[in-house]
């Protein structure tokens, strides 16, 4: 009687194709469960018997590759060559082929047979992917099996195909994918040197193709047995060559590109999902562009349509309400505490937490905006624009932030990799007008130009934007030579919103605005208001007023009167500080009688030259101090400050005089 | 295939993984696995996304326009490589 015929399989495949699934079809209870010697990696073998043939089955670990990255993968590929199993079996995820084949292709480069199961094809059929076992059976010259090992389906066709390989091994033609052509005489040489060094049962080409990888495990092990001068001469060929392993992968990603494209049809061609249809438009260089200016128009248009007149009732019925009520209280106290709370304290800290409404729905919109997915867009569409300057498309983020309120845009610049990036994106923030600029730009153009104040307003936001751009070619053209990075990106799939998210965003942006407000601005609000109060009590004769008399001269090129610059310096603790300071210094008392002041004393070159100026300004002491916390350099912080004071001043001048000459 | 990531590196700017995808005739899927099979052998590296070490220390991480999306750029032995690369391929 003859001994039944034994044969060794060996379970090869990535984590979560069914794998253990198949080997318990397989196996049924005939199971033994341990460990890898030496390893707590768990080990799981088996039998079954088919046509008188007794089947031992290894399930190896699961492995995304045989590069000895991990203890896994030194397992599986220690198993498979020195245990030297009959037949592999990789079982691969019909549903995401390509990402499978690569350990297919790892596999082919070892000499024993393969048979590649292709595993979960309903899941791949409910995701509308046509695989056709045959042409990837051709394409790849090894048996493929289809399965559905959840519902026992291939299983038989399996242990035939296992039976059929290890009976006529003839057939066996495996198409293995090379390594990339340009590093073929390498391999050549490298193997030329070590082949008869290499110790059994290891095959030579695979030992070379490993070397050639920079495998640690197998450089070891051909070091200790390559003699020196032979180690000296393989060790010159892998520094000359270091990035010999893009190469060795490009050949297998080669191949897994051709096996699937013969073998596997998307979804109906042509038939594209949601995101790739939107994203024809909102990535398309031209449309996309057209896209996000809408996008921005219809969020300045919800904040300012829904936010300016909340933010009015604010005024009226908190700051305004809190000023009559502390009037009435203080009375009978001391006039300067009346003065520091009502001017100092409400008029800094006050008026900026008035625009709360205004905030919210912008970190709102913006929120919605972000959570669906089209932020990324967004990003990637400025990307180009980004480029003329130097920047990523990820700078568009936080300066796209910096509309709202240039604080948080300035710690936005951290999601910008590269210091010289980083620090370029934080000097052009301040260009960029933040709501409370816009307020002023709101509150001064009406007075100044009446039914012209839109077509004014929009040309200030764009000459600022123009000066952000053309301070961005300069800045980096001197300071960072033209440096060009590079970036792949991911654009994630569109999705509904989370609108527990985006009230959680809006809620902890507002919180990081109201810590702010309520610590930095404060402090330096009543600075101010002493400087403007001491040493008389009048602002005609304070210690501001000396300053701003100093800055007379530099305001007088602009048709700017000394109040008028004060007015400016006074926007630096935050920028709607201006409106107050003007009320303050022509004591007019309230917005009405500063709206009929205003353009009888000032021509409307002066009124334009002053809105640019208050447009390009340094920004207010909090975004600085923001600056000055990111770039942790005074150096940067104070650059950025005479950078702005030159630019600001420099257009102010030059659109004055322009103005008046025209005028 | 990898070199023809890098090549598109080269160029300089920022592209995504479907560019990538229409470049070199593969599937989405195929380049991910690439991009960071590409990040494993320390040719790129990730720039943002859930598990960026800057954003730790920042007040606005909870609520941070970097999104959930991965970025990612070279490394200095990308940077060299694409030098290499760049004359090369693609």
């Amino acid at each position: 009687m003859t001994e039944p015929r034994t044969i060794k399989v060996a379970l090869a495949g990535q984590p979560n194709v069914g794998k253990s699934t198949v080997f318990n079809l397989l196996t049924g209870l005939s199971q033994h469960v341990g460990n890898w010697p030496g390893k707590t990696v768990e080990r799981k073998e088996g039998t079954y018997s088919h046509n008188g043939t007794s089947v031992h089955i290894v399930d190896l670990p699961g492995t995304y590759s045989l590069t000895a990255n991990s203890a896994e993968e030194v397992i599986a590929r220690d198993h498979i060559i020195r245990e030297k199993p009959d037949v592999v079996v990789a079982v691969i995820n019909a549903s995401c082929m390509e990402r499978n084949l690569y350990l297919v292709a790892e596999l082919l480069a070892l000499q024993t047979p393969v048979i590649v199961a292709v595993n979960m094809m309903d899941v791949a059929e409910q995701e509308g992917l046509k695989i056709e076992p045959q042409v990837l059976e051709a394409a790849l010259g090894v048996p493929v099996v289809p399965m559905t090992a959840t519902r026992n389906q291939g299983i038989r066709e399996l242990v035939e195909a296992i039976d059929e390989l290890t009976r006529d091994g003839a057939s066996y033609q495996p198409k293995r994918p090379e390594i990339r052509e340009d590093h073929r005489e390498v391999l050549d040489d490298l193997r030329d040197l070590v082949v008869a060094y290499v110790p059994q049962p290891y095959p030579a080409d695979w030992v070379s193709l490993k070397l050639l990888e920079g495998d640690d495990e197998i450089l070891r092990m051909m070091q200790d047995r390559l003699p020196e001068d032979v180690w000296e001469r393989v060790h010159d060929i892998l520094k000359e060559h270091e990035d010999a392993v893009v190469a060795v992968a490009s050949g297998r990603y080669d191949w897994v590109g051709r096996m699937t494209r013969a073998a596997l049809v998307r979804p109906g061609v042509g038939q594209v999902t949601l995101t790739e249809r939107l994203d024809r438009w909102a990535t398309h260089p031209l449309w996309g562009l057209l896209v996000l200016v809408g996008v921005l128009g219809l969020v300045f248009f919800l904040t300012y349509s829904v936010g300016a007149p909340l933010q009015g009732l604010l005024e009226t019925y908190v700051v305004e309400a809190s000023a009559g009520f502390l009037t009435v209280a203080l009375a009978s106290g001391p006039p300067w505490l009346l003065d520091l709370l009502v001017n100092g304290v409400l008029g800094g800290v006050g008026t900026v937490i008035t625009f709360i409404p205004i905030l919210i729905i912008f970190f709102a919109v913006m929120g919605l905006l972000e959570d669906v997915g089209y932020m990324a867009r967004a990003g990637y569409v400025m990307d180009r624009f980004m480029h003329l300057m130097g920047l990523h498309g990820k700078s568009f983020l936080p300066l796209f932030l910096a509309f709202g309120c240039n604080v948080p845009a300035v710690m936005g610049t951290r999601v910008i990799d590269s210091r010289a990036g980083r620090l370029l994106t934080t000097m052009l923030v301040p260009l960029v007008p933040c709501t409370a600029r816009m307020m002023v730009l709101a509150f001064f153009t009406p007075i100044f130009f009446g039914g012209a104040a839109p077509l004014v307003a929009w040309g200030l936001v764009g000459l600022s934007l123009l000066v952000l751009a053309v301070s961005g070619v300069v800045i980096n053209k001197i300071a960072f030579g033209g440096e060009r990075a590079a970036f792949i990106m991911e654009l994630p799939l569109y999705h509904l919103p989370n609108w527990r998210s985006i009230c959680l965003l809006i809620w902890q942006r507002s919180l990081a605005f109201f810590k702010r407000a309520g610590t930095v601005i404060l402090v330096v609000s009543v600075v101010l208001w002493a400087l403007s109060a001491l040493p008389t009590g009048k602002i005609e004769t304070s210690y501001l007023a000396g300053v701003g008399r100093l800055l007379a001269p530099l305001g007088s090129l602009m048709g700017l009167s000394w109040k008028m610059m004060v007015a400016l310096l006074t926007s630096f603790v935050a920028k709607e500080n201006s409106i107050a300071s003007l009320g303050v210094l022509y004591g007019a008392g309230g917005q009405a009688s500063l709206a009929q002041t205003l353009p009888a004393i000032m021509t409307p070159a002066a009124a334009l030259s002053f809105l640019v100026v208050q447009m390009l300004f340094i920004p207010c002491v909090a975004t600085v101090v923001s600056i000055l916390h990111e770039t942790r350099s005074w150096r940067w912080t104070l650059f950025n400050l005479v950078f702005l004071l030159m630019v600001s001043f420099g257009v102010g001048i030059l659109v004055y005089q322009v103005a008046a000459l025209v005028a | 295939m990898l070199e023809g990531i890098l090549g598109v590196l080269a160029e300089g700017g920022t592209v995504s993984y479907s560019d990538l995808a229409r470049a070199l005739d593969v599937d989405h899927a195929l380049v991910r696995q690439m991009v960071e099979h590409l990040a494993t052998l320390g040719y790129l590296r990730p720039v943002a996304g859930p598990c960026r070490e800057e954003c730790r220390t920042c007040s606005l991480e909870a609520s941070c326009l970097s999104g959930p999306e991965n970025t990612w750029t070279l490394t200095e032995k990308g940077r060299r490589a694409v030098r290499v690369t760049g004359r090369t391929a693609v």
